[in-house]
């Protein structure tokens, strides 16, 4: 065993005491006691061991952490610019000219000390405390403000609040007890577009029903409980009503008594100084009451805020992650699926193949995709960084390149330019003389045409995805989702029929010239519309009747396919296309509403 | 010194020489080493807090509410102090005054650490492998959650990093209860795992 040579280790019957092994391991010790320890622990098996066991103890500890902790909660994606915000007011609030800091007491203590005689300073203590003792009194005694002025401050202060932030939210938490209930829920509103939603923070479902019950029995709307303009209102309407106002500490309360109305009597505790409304008493016509406590107000701009923040009436997300598990929400794949495809349906980015969602495996949702540029790749990406199943596998043009052998794109070529003249370019010639015009004409019938295309094509990968099997198994709320996107996507896609229909209509001439569908046709449509037992089937046919209109498109204007059918055969068979999509898609999204 | 140690010194030495200029250039910099801290620092306090059974929305406004307070102390001439422990020492604070009214702090539920225990298995381990490794989870938070409170908040915080020296600002103690309260838990935690 070796020797120990060091002034402050000591061995006890020939080991290092433990708490040094600890220490060595940790490194809390001095470099030449740490040497010593460690040549120790080379030569000794006991204290070897003892240190081994406290490393894998601490291994031990680290999963677990990493399993308790890590990855299940991240921290929201705007925490950063929320940061930055606050530091930001907080920094105008402490440079604001003019504002009174207090000096460090022992400072002013110091300074009184050495400026004063003894007798001085026992003169001013007594003269401080008579005139704290006057503020005190008068300001309890006399009130300064009305019930009705402070209530009316109280409305200005969310006004004050807005101001030097641009797109204001207010970001509010609150607490409601109603009986032995409780509901914590986060409301968001925006002012300047009257707009409000909230997000419940933790409640069980038996407790949020009855919350809510409470609410809607009080008439009011959950979102807007501690508004102190809506009591102002109901006192203004209702007649009969009476205004009081006492101090609560150093708060001051509002009673409103409102006879006949469903709030027979309403405290609102309004916060000294700004007169900011913290909470709120209702006592309801039936004997009970509902509480409301104000957690936080903050005003953040809408920036920081997660996108499609006000896109749902409620959102209902917190808490159906707080009923499955109050440590780790578990999110369900299908939701966090539709989540991202109508985040990804926001920013753009889920047309023409640009994004796909890859369901190789089932417990993540796998989205992969080629952008142009990493801005695009980044914007992707942070959008869909709050869905924690979904794994976003966005590469840029360039990367792609990189990850791919050169002769792959040399070998492809550009799109290969038709010789072919359109089926009317006489009528293209007669009507935009100027080869520039013509070409202006072409493009915009393209564009409206492979915009639809688009959007036609993601209705269609929507509906393989959610086959009406699984569409049934679907929670109603994802399901409201999906209907949310589907309703979206429809009516981009028919905003792109009518813009077609229009700029077409210039070139193929006055329907009323095509020859009208004939039976067999009528007789094929009505086959058809038997068929369509749900949306999928509905869209599976537009999808289709889209394409068979760009085919017929290009042979027209642009001279691509189908030469051998005649232009009038063509021109007839794309009115038909129009007709019947624009009727198809009025009956999808007639069919979705009813869903 | 590692970088992190290395990037609070010259922090440090930034606000100690910004004593004699304008009041606006010594706001920019309290405002630049408070934002490097907490970029440097967001994650492992926030994992700590988490660890403490803070649910994620409150972690993160603890989070906040702790840096903006250094931001305070820093800005109003206040002693210089170790900011790391100052930070992790004011959130844990928050921390535990939320925690004391019982409204904040996540409790974890026996069917809930049975499902923490089947999502960290390895999917591709035998039903018996799988068995074996709840148990021992199972063993271990058990154990973790009969340690005192203080020899939690120790072995939190040292597996987040801290020096002892760190650790004992933070929970306001002395270095060597520190080292005495890690040295139980320990022994504590590995009898029979």
């Amino acid at each position: 065993m070796a020797e120990v040579n060091s002034n402050s280790v000591r061995l006890v019957d020939g080991h290092i005491p433990e708490s040094w092994i600890f220490r060595t391991v940790d490194k809390e010790i001095a470099a030449d006691d740490c040497e010593v320890v460690e040549e120790h622990l080379r030569s000794c098996v006991a204290c070897r061991s003892v240190a081994d066991r406290y490393k894998e103890t601490l291994d031990q500890l680290s999963e677990y952490k990493r399993v308790i902790v890590d990855p299940d909660f991240a921290l929201s994606p705007s925490h950063q610019l929320v940061f930055e915000d606050k530091l930001d007011r907080l920094a105008g609030v402490l440079k604001r000219p003019g504002r009174f800091r207090l000096p460090n007491a022992a400072d002013l203590w110091r300074s009184l000390r050495d400026a004063l005689a003894p007798q001085a300073r026992i003169l001013a203590c007594a003269a401080l405390a008579i005139i704290v003792a006057f503020f005190v009194i008068f300001r309890s005694n006399v009130p300064t403000v009305s019930a009705k002025e402070s209530l009316i401050r109280s409305v200005g202060f969310e006004q004050n609040s807005l101001q030097g932030i641009s797109d204001p939210i207010v970001v509010q938490k609150i607490r409601i007890n109603a009986g032995s209930h409780q509901s914590e829920r986060t409301l968001y509103r925006d002012p300047q577009h009257n707009r409000q939603v909230h997000e419940i923070d933790d409640s069980n479902n038996q407790d949020e029903r009855f919350v809510d019950s409470m609410v809607q029995r009080a008439s009011l709307n959950a979102d807007e409980l501690l508004l102190p303009g809506l009591f102002l209102d109901m006192s203004s309407r209702n007649k009969a009503s009476t205004i009081s106002m006492r101090q609560n500490g150093a708060d001051a309360v509002v009673a409103i008594h409102l006879p006949g109305n469903d709030i027979v009597d309403a405290e609102l505790t309004l916060r000294d100084g700004d007169f900011h409304t913290i909470g709120a008493l209702l006592h309801l016509r039936d004997q009970s009451t509902i509480q409301i406590t104000e957690l936080s107000y903050h005003v953040v701009g809408l920036r920081t805020l997660r996108a499609g923040l006000f896109d749902f009436p409620t959102q209902e997300r917190s808490s159906e992650l707080a009923l499955s598990s109050p440590l780790k929400p578990i999110a369900d794949p299908v939701s966090e699926e539709i989540a991202a495809l109508s985040i990804l349906h926001k920013i753009h980015a889920e047309l023409g193949g640009e994004i796909s969602v890859d369901d190789s495996n089932p417990k993540v949702v796998k989205i992969e995709g080629v952008v142009d540029d990493a801005a695009r790749k980044q914007e992707i990406e942070s959008a869909l960084r709050d869905l924690s199943l979904v794994q976003p596998y966005v590469v840029t043009l360039a990367e792609k390149r990189k990850s791919l052998r050169a002769h792959v794109y040399e070998n492809r070529g550009a799109v290969s330019a038709t010789s072919a003249k359109p089926l009317l370019d006489k009528q293209l010639e007669e009507r935009f003389p100027s080869l520039e015009e013509r070409q202006e004409y072409v493009r915009g019938v393209l564009s409206y045409a492979q915009s639809a295309s688009s959007y036609a094509w993601v209705l269609d990968e929507l509906s393989r995805r959610f086959t009406s099997a699984r569409y049934s198994t679907l929670h109603s709320k994802t399901r409201r989702e999906l209907n949310h996107l589907l309703a979206d996507e429809a009516k981009s896609l028919s905003e792109d029929i009518a813009g077609l229909e229009r700029q077409i209509d210039t070139i193929l001439g006055p329907r009323t010239s095509m020859s009208a569908p004939n039976s067999v046709e009528q007789h094929e449509g009505v086959r058809r519309e038997e068929n369509l037992a749900n949306w999928q089937d509905q869209v599976h046919v537009i999808h289709s009747d889209l394409d068979k209109m760009n085919d017929d498109l290009n042979a027209l204007i642009v001279g691509a396919g189908r030469h051998n059918d005649s232009s009038d055969q063509l021109r007839s068979e794309t009115y038909q296309l129009l007709s019947s999509l624009t009727t198809d898609i009025q009956k999808f999204q007639g069919r979705l509403e009813k869903l | 010194m590692s970088d992190c140690e290395q990037s609070y010194a010259v922090a440090s030495d930034n606000l100690r020489t910004s004593q004699d200029i304008s009041d606006d250039i010594r706001m920019a910099r309290v405002r630049d080493t408070v934002t490097g801290l907490y970029e440097q620092l967001h994650q492992p306090v926030y994992r700590y807090l988490l660890w403490m059974r803070v649910r994620p929305q409150e972690a993160e406004e603890i989070l906040q509410e702790a840096f903006l307070r250094l931001f305070s102390h820093l800005y109003a001439d206040r002693p210089n102090v170790n900011m790391k422990a100052w930070v992790y020492r004011v959130a844990h604070n928050l921390a535990c005054a939320r925690g004391r009214k019982q409204k904040f702090i996540l409790e974890t539920s026996p069917e809930r650490w049975h499902e923490i225990c089947l999502s960290a298995i390895d999917s591709s381990a035998g039903p018996e492998e799988a068995l074996l490794y709840k148990e021992r989870w199972e063993r271990l938070h058990s154990r973790v959650m009969k340690l005192s409170q203080l020899q939690q908040n120790c072995v939190r915080l040292r597996l987040e990093g801290l020096r002892y020296q760190e650790i004992a600002e933070t929970l306001n103690t002395s270095v060597s209860s520190v080292a005495g309260s890690l040295r139980h838990a320990i022994n504590k935690l590995c009898e029979n795992l």
